[in-house]
């Protein structure tokens, strides 16, 4: 584990910062903006990634609590899909790769209820779906606060506080 | 309200050379990795272009996150080469840029086209040559983002500049698109909702093809356009891409030199342009704090100056509508496409388009608002 992520992850920005940058030709645009963004993407990198594990189980476990009590039903499509949910968020696997996989699925519940949903299932899903949005999109926009698009960063958590504890 | 519709199982309702292209594409990304071109390869095309010694100066041009850029000289004039890679932020269609650019000729300052090489037989992929059109998309020393997003202007450049962003918008939706050769562009047919409908349809098929990762408020956003499709009873021709960082002007006196990246062009409906303008990604925070919509305009201002330059009336429901479709498309070029081509290796800026896809999550938390409103 000697020398840790965060040390070579400082050492790249640096030698970005103090070599790599000065050297490039001033004309070279391109070449100028790709090292910034490089920058850019390791600064990122510090901040998240021995986070990255807790984050996903953060967005799991939200994710999980708005799908539970919510009772499927509807035509072939509705019940077909709402098959495949269940499967989804059967445990197993890492927690991005699981979230990632329960998130596919509830999204392919959404376009299926579209189809066939029972009305007040449909009610109940796109509530919850929203309702879940609402509260990522907010994580998800913290998460990546770094990149500096977001207009509104006084709403924004720390990375710090993006846990379990913190999730709804 | 429950919000229902069919998913974008099928295409119908798409304009045939959108769906040509993204249907070529995904023939085409399997043939990658994507190596972006060496000078001396690019000066080699051009030399089969123009004859051998007939060009100079030639560089590489920053931006872009679709094309390659370069910029050279030949016969007297400085010229700009724009070439597709592999894939990129969004697949568009040189030869309708090459017809648009030249129909907006004289309405309103566009580099002019100097060569289209609509199927690569030169430069091995497709490509524009135009005309270089000097100017800045930034005031000299403000700060900005990449790909003009963020641009800090000041009350000067504010008052400069926002009056000829309106005038030129109005000059494009005023313009007579039937009268035009834009032989690859759909035309209104008899269904007043078909110019919505087809957007829907253009943005569902790159998510399909292109998704990586599922967004089930993605999914619920369909749904909602296919279930709320407007009536368009005043088609326009739609920049489809009208912001600030697409145009360029004067550092000294601020006049407007050229508006760029018309390959989103097409028929539609004039509250498109004004909604994708008005996205919260698009906007800067005045030197009150207040929200600037590219920079230039608090939102009431820019509706009614365009009302008032234009002589439309904007209907709050279709603007509505505009606005989740411009989130919505935000969010699939985003996490789709750009994503994509980053993954397969298949563009130039891999580490731009991986870093413009972490602003996706600023527009779901607008589109997830609007939806969350669109239910009351």
């Amino acid at each position: 584990m000697t020398p840790d992520i965060d040390l070579r992850i400082a050492s790249m920005v640096r030698a970005m910062e103090d070599v790599v940058r000065p050297a490039i030709d001033p004309l070279n645009s391109l070449a100028a903006e790709q090292a910034a963004l490089i920058v850019g993407h390791l600064r990122l990198l510090a901040i998240q990634w021995s986070k990255a594990e807790s984050y996903a189980r953060t967005c799991l476990a939200d994710l999980e609590a708005t799908l539970e009590g919510l009772a499927p039903s509807g035509g072939p499509a509705t019940r077909a899909a709402a098959a495949d949910l269940a499967e989804a968020r059967a445990p197993g696997g890492g927690a991005e790769a699981h979230y990632k996989a329960v998130m596919r699925a509830t999204d392919s519940l959404v376009r299926a209820a579209a189809r066939d949903g029972d009305p007040a299932f449909r009610e109940a899903l796109h509530h919850a779906v929203l309702a879940f949005s609402t509260r990522q999109s907010l994580r998800d926009r913290s998460w990546f606060a770094a990149s500096g698009f977001d207009l509104n960063p006084a709403e924004l958590h720390s990375i710090a506080n993006l846990t379990m504890e913190t999730a709804r | 309200m429950i919000l229902t519709a069919e998913t974008t199982d099928t295409c119908v309702a798409i304009e045939p050379r959108i769906f040509a292209i993204l249907e070529e594409k995904k023939a085409r990304r399997l043939t990658g990795p994507y190596i972006p071109r060496s000078i001396a390869q690019v000066t080699a095309s051009l030399e089969s272009l123009y004859g051998p010694g007939s060009i100079s100066g030639l560089r590489r041009m920053a931006g872009g996150a679709s094309k390659e850029q370069f910029v050279f000289d030949h016969g007297g004039e400085r010229l700009v080469l724009r070439m597709d890679p592999l894939e990129g932020l969004i697949e568009t269609c040189r030869r309708r840029e090459d017809q648009v650019l030249r129909a907006m000729h004289g309405v309103v300052p566009v580099p002019e086209v100097r060569h289209a090489d609509i199927d690569g037989a030169t430069f091995g992929l497709p490509a524009l040559v135009t005309t270089f059109v000097p100017g800045v998309a930034k005031p000299p020393q403000a700060a900005a983002s990449v790909s003009g997003l963020r641009t800090d202007f000041d009350a000067h450049w504010i008052a400069l500049l926002a009056p000829a962003f309106i005038d030129n918008l109005v000059c494009i939706h005023g313009f007579d698109y039937r009268a035009a050769a834009l032989p690859d562009f759909a035309m209104p047919g008899g269904d007043p909702h078909e110019m919505a409908l087809r957007q829907v349809n253009w943005w569902g098929k790159v998510w399909a093809d292109d998704v990586v990762d599922a967004f089930p408020i993605m999914a619920l956003a369909e749904c909602w356009l296919r279930e709320n499709l407007p009536a368009c009873t005043d088609p326009v021709l739609v920049h489809g891409d009208y912001r600030t960082g697409n145009y360029l002007f004067d550092p000294a006196g601020g006049e407007v030199t050229a508006i760029l990246d018309w390959e989103l062009a097409h028929v539609g409906d004039f509250h498109e342009d004004l909604a994708w303008n008005l996205q919260p990604i698009f906007a800067n925070r005045g030197a009150d704090g207040e929200t600037m919509t590219s920079g230039l305009f608090r939102r009431d201002e820019f509706l009614s100056a365009y009302e008032n330059a234009s002589g439309r009336t904007v209907d709050p429901a279709a603007l509505f509508f505009y606005d989740v479709l411009a989130a919505w498309k935000c969010a699939v070029i985003d996490l789709s496409s750009c994503l994509t081509a980053a993954r397969d290796g298949n563009n130039h800026q891999d580490a731009l388009l991986s870093w413009l896809a972490t602003s996706a999550h600023v527009v779901l938390s607008h589109l997830t608002a609007l939806l969350e409103k669109g239910r009351h």
